[in-house]
């Protein structure tokens, strides 16, 4: 959540979309195609908590998250890390990408920069959800800043559905696009108004001016990123996750070429929540010290 | 490495059966599964016991009774040579398993996560041992004297760790004369002004617990504690309390956590303030919904900065030698009452099984202690305890009996 200040500060208090000014020294990362004007995000932006000592350790959340989600996990890695919890761009703290959206390579070009903005050379990375894809492209890109990679319940494979599932999810594809060319030609709202309320995810239907960072980070296929990656991996997954169920954690599994999987029984999509915060550190601290041990 | 069967205790025939619950699925949820293969056996207030999977899940307990003919019953014989669980009626009731014999479940150690009657006071303690099975709690004798606040205060009075004054009133003496029993515990040393605290000597989790400001409000009092227990503490009320807990570990050593000052509403603890205020109300949002976590959601202060370095030593003396003095194992609580208007510090009680096992003072502690750790050490040193017990036992044979 933007606090009013911060609104003011930047002075788009009522364009409704989040624009951002361009004083940064970093690298531009999206474009605003619409009004033609070129809108930056810049590492400094990033707000993030950090606590703990040792070598660095950053932690990316899930989908409409932030950093605090992952605060109790990060206190207690922190007796072996120090630990970053960021609030990635739209969540937390942290202004949103421009509004045409970004694909999770332009988040994690900016996490780079913040990487490099706090002076670290390699880090750790621990992503949930949404923030794994993010963990995985810099772990993709990036290798030589990347100690290790820490997945929880992530995304980033093409979700393997059912006969039934892909046949629904094609029908409601093509509908859209039928509903979408109709309010092209009669000038309606359909799509927006009843289409997308009715069909589209609750993510997509909560996402604000994120919606199109959303449309372009949900469909990412990133297997061959996960094929490049050498680091160490340690997937931690909940047995009854719906969102990213452990056949996925299985298919990482499979696919990266050091990695370590560990199904936690009876938790869900967000295994480190109350006292699972414990259970996940627990492999994560002993993860972390083989990898720093032998 | 194989795994190890670790048979997980909980409910149990206490009026604290709830929160039991509430220790043990949440235990559960912070045990290494890669380690260890668990066995959640639930004790219902029937006493009777039963085994299995879906005993997990709090939503299970909605249908009870009826639910349990869903798991399997079990029973721990008192029998050394069978040691695992014996299953008495197994939940898939098809024509073969009337006919099976008794299938007995192994297990390397019980874990008892009951608190208060039959389970944290010796008697499960006493199956256990009897039936020489590996358990991480206290044993039979420290259990059974931290569940009697008047005869730990004594063994620690004695031992120069001091108490409050107190005096014993018994269900029996009240109800043949109440202004008799009153007469007697306002001449007893330390008590003869009010206000006075009342507790029954056997419970925990503040159940039954009074204050008395005239002679009306300690026969009330006392009758209140009479629903609960057949025996009630009197102590003098410290008005401007602070209470300080502590946590106590037998894993190689005697290692003692950080310390906490809890934080209730109107300086005594309800046992609405241990157990209800988190989880009650507060709806799941997105950051994820967070159930009551008993003793681990109490608003507190661990570890305090405001606390001066000379109490948290003394508190932590004394609960390492009254640890060594009971013989504590296992995961125990030693809570503490300060008078803040002297700053004396008065030993008040053990919890050998303490709520949630007092895991976020481990987390705390300097190194600190993750709860799966805290459990593995638990669970090491009970097997280790059973592997020292065997030392010592002898062939006893038959000599006496033939002459
Ligand atoms: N002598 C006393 N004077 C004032 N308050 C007391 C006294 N003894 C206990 N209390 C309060 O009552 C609460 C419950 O008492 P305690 O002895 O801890 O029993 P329990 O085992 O039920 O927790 C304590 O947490 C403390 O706040």
């Amino acid at each position: 959540m933007l606090t009013a200040p911060y609104k003011n500060m930047l002075g788009f208090e009522n364009s409704g979309y989040l624009n951002v000014p361009f004083n940064s020294s970093f690298i531009k990362h999206g474009t605003c195609g619409s009004k033609g004007r070129t809108l930056e995000l810049s590492a400094d932006q990033i707000q993030y908590k950090v606590t703990g000592d040792g070598p660095p350790l950053l932690m990316l959340h899930g989908w409409n998250r932030s950093g605090a989600d992952l605060r109790p996990l990060a206190e207690l890695v922190g007796s072996a890390r120090t630990v970053y919890t960021l609030d990635l761009p739209g969540f937390g703290e942290t202004p949103p990408p421009p509004e045409d959206g970004w694909d999770t390579s332009d988040y994690s070009e900016l996490i780079v920069s913040f990487i490099q903005s706090k002076g670290l050379d390699k880090v750790s990375l621990l992503g949930h959800s949404f923030g794994g894809r993010v963990s995985l492209r810099i772990a993709a890109k990036y290798p030589e800043i990347v100690e290790g990679i820490i997945l929880i319940d992530s995304h980033g494979l093409r979700p393997m559905r059912s006969f039934y599932q892909n046949m629904r999810v094609r029908l409601i594809k093509l509908a859209a696009k039928v509903v979408k060319t109709t309010d092209k030609l009669l000038g309606t709202t359909i799509f927006p108004d009843k289409f997308a309320v009715k069909f589209g995810s609750a993510d997509y239907r909560n996402a604000g001016v994120l919606k199109n960072t959303f449309v372009k980070t949900i469909s990412e296929d990133q297997e061959s990123d996960v094929r490049n990656i050498k680091a160490r991996a340690l997937l931690l997954w909940g047995s009854e996750d719906r969102e990213t169920p452990v056949v996925m954690g299985e298919k990482f599994h499979q696919l990266l070429s050091n990695s370590k999987l560990i199904i936690l029984p009876g938790k869900g999509h967000s295994p480190f929540h109350g006292v699972g915060a414990h259970l996940c550190a627990n492999y994560i601290l002993q993860f972390l010290a083989e990898g720093s041990g032998a | 490495m194989s795994k190890k069967n670790v048979c997980v205790l909980f409910g149990g025939r206490s009026v604290e059966h709830e929160i039991s619950m509430i220790t043990a699925i949440q235990y559960i949820e912070a045990m290494d599964r890669e380690l260890y293969n668990v066995i959640p056996v639930y004790i219902a207030h029937s006493g009777k016991w039963y085994m299995g999977d879906k005993l997990l899940n709090k939503q299970f307990y909605r249908k009870l009774p009826s639910c349990l003919s869903e798991v399997d019953e079990v029973t721990l014989l008192p029998d050394p040579t069978v040691q695992g669980l014996t299953v008495v009626r197994s939940a898939a009731s098809g024509l073969l398993s009337r006919f099976k014999k008794p299938e007995v479940v192994p297990v390397d150690v019980y874990v008892p996560a009951f608190h208060g009657t039959y389970g944290e006071d010796g008697c499960i303690q006493g199956l256990l041992e009897l039936a020489d099975a590996a358990y991480a709690s206290c044993d039979v004798l420290s259990s059974a004297v931290a569940m009697n606040k008047y005869i730990c205060k004594v063994i620690a009075g004695h031992h120069d760790v001091p108490v409050l004054p107190s005096r014993l009133v018994t269900r029996d003496e009240f109800r043949a004369n109440v202004s008799e029993t009153r007469t007697k515990v306002l001449n007893s040393e330390g008590l003869g002004n009010y206000p006075l605290f009342i507790k029954p000597v056997h419970l925990g989790s503040s159940i039954g617990i009074g204050k008395a400001t005239s002679d009306a409000e300690l026969d009330a009092a006392l009758a209140e504690v009479f629903k609960y227990d057949d025996t009630a503490i009197v102590e003098p009320c410290v008005k401007d309390i602070m209470e300080i807990n502590i946590s106590v570990m037998d894993s190689e050593d005697l290692t003692a956590s950080v310390t906490e000052i809890p934080v209730g509403t109107d300086g005594v603890l309800s046992y609405e303030d241990k157990y209800l205020k988190e989880g009650a109300g507060k709806k799941g949002k997105l950051q994820g919904a967070q159930e009551s976590q008993g003793m681990a959601s109490l608003s507190r202060s661990i570890d305090p900065e405001h606390l001066s370095d000379d109490i948290k030593k003394v508190v932590t003396g004394y609960a390492l030698k009254l640890a060594k003095i009971l013989g504590a194992s296992g995961v125990g609580r030693f809570d503490f009452i300060v008078n803040n208007s002297d700053g004396s510090i008065y030993f008040n009680e053990l919890n050998p099984i303490p709520g949630s096992f007092a895991f976020y003072l481990w987390e705390k502690s300097k190194p600190p202690v993750i709860y799966p750790q805290l459990i593995n050490k638990m669970i090491d040193r009970a097997l280790e305890r059973k592997a020292n017990k065997a030392q010592y036992e002898k062939d006893t044979g038959f000599k006496a009996l033939f002459n």
